[in-house]
């Protein structure tokens, strides 16, 4: 087997662990792991039909070539940076579409139904870049270790999936305006999260420091998922004993 | 009153301890390895960072057996090992008991065991001295901070505060 497969394999163990123990731990209970498996194929199908056409026809349009560096117009710059962010909190999105599944939203299971969604993309990412890296002809000697950074970015970008949809479901719920706030706000994230790799694609930094940059999308949508914790527990009952006050 | 000791309630977090200083260590131990056969002076940094948090670890899985929470007339002590709370009862402004939501940011809190400040979800930073990260804590609110306690014998622990406080 390809060790692109094999490093696959450990990336998808280790994120349903992780991240499906934290919406099993968190959320108290499975009842959102449904929500998981709904959008595992999304991020093939967001890659091959609707980015990949769309990336080639305005390569196309725009007479632009498709080694892109800082050289390339703006413009296209700023389109390329956007595309995934757009596209794929969109697709995130898709379920809730479905009256079935939208019956299930309210002020506390918005989070978590996000958050599934979101992890669900992110396991479907992992095979769909998985396969994508096993016809690169130079990868294929290669054994499941040497794809240890791979393995480490997959993982934490299940996570980040997770956080982006949850923030644009748990502003569904105030209106169409909440909704386009929440989709734009993970939008950003979303391209925040790209940006050290969109500027190692655009060759602007080297693959170490785009590396690290991770990080930063790390603490920020930690932060702003820890926030939208706290407003769910905020507004809740808490069941507490008091034995003594003054 | 005479002086009393209450000691925590039993729970696993000592074994989720010991797999972690076992990890932590044996990480270390493999980098200084990995310095001697290679010669790779990269390796020390590692080893140094891996060191200074597996032997503190270490420490404080061997004192778990010594926590405790002494109940005397001026004062609450709330210890474990070098770990020491001091919290004198006239600064107590409530005594509660209640689940914790546990945050995503790193502190030292395993399944079972919870010691320093832990940052909760709900109602912030807790100085913990407890064997339970979130169930059933009891929480000392005063105007030192907010402390997190879990004694075996509770009933008679909250009984024994509160005549205490009310005097």
């Amino acid at each position: 087997m390809h060790g692109i497969f094999v490093a696959a394999i450990i990336t998808t163990i280790i994120s349903i662990i992780l991240w499906g123990g934290i919406l099993y731990w968190l959320s108290k209970g499975s009842k959102y792991f449904k929500f998981v498996l709904i959008t595992v194929p999304f991020s093939a199908i967001v890659n091959l039909f609707i980015k990949k056409p769309v990336y080639e026809l305005a390569l196309y349009y725009f007479n632009i070539s498709p080694k892109l560096n800082v050289s390339t117009p703006l413009f296209f710059l700023i389109f390329v940076l956007f595309l995934s962010p757009i596209t794929e909190e969109a697709i995130k999105l898709l379920p809730l579409i479905v009256g079935r599944f939208r019956r299930f939203l309210s002020p506390y299971s918005a989070l978590w139904i996000g958050f599934a969604l979101g992890v669900g993309f992110g396991l479907g990412e992992i095979w769909y870049l998985a396969w994508n890296f096993s016809m690169v002809p130079e990868f294929a000697g290669y054994p499941f270790y040497y794809f240890t950074g791979f393995m480490s970015e997959r993982m934490i970008v299940v996570f980040i999936h997770g956080v982006m949809t949850s923030v644009a479901v748990v502003n569904l719920l105030k209106g169409w305006k909440g909704g386009l706030f929440g989709y734009i706000y993970a939008v950003l994230l979303h391209a925040l999260t790209n940006f050290g790799a969109f500027l190692y694609q655009i060759q602007f930094l080297d693959l170490t420091i785009a590396s690290l940059y991770i990080l930063i999308p790390v603490i920020v949508n930690a932060l702003v998922f820890e926030r939208l914790r706290k407003k769910i527990l905020i507004s809740q009952e808490v069941s507490e004993t008091v034995y003594f006050s003054r | 009153m005479e002086t009393k000791v209450y000691f925590p309630r039993k729970s696993l977090g000592w074994f989720f301890l010991a797999i972690f200083v076992f990890l932590i260590l044996f990480t270390a131990f493999s980098m200084i390895y990995l310095y001697l056969t290679t010669g790779i002076l990269f390796f020390i940094i590692p080893s140094i960072v891996f060191f200074g948090i597996g032997f503190p670890s270490l420490i404080i899985l061997f004192s778990l057996p010594n926590m405790k929470y002494v109940l005397g007339d001026e004062n609450l002590i709330i210890s474990c090992g070098f770990l020491k709370y001091i919290v004198p009862l006239s600064s107590i402004r409530k005594v509660s008991k209640r689940d914790l939501q546990i945050s995503l940011w790193s502190s030292f809190r395993f399944p079972g065991l919870a010691l320093f400040t832990v940052p909760y979800v709900d109602v912030g930073n807790v100085k913990m001295c407890a064997t339970s990260a979130s169930k059933g804590i009891i929480l000392i609110e005063s105007d030192s901070g907010l402390y997190g306690i879990t004694p075996l014998d509770e009933d008679t622990f909250i009984s024994d505060l509160m005549n205490r406080l009310r005097r």
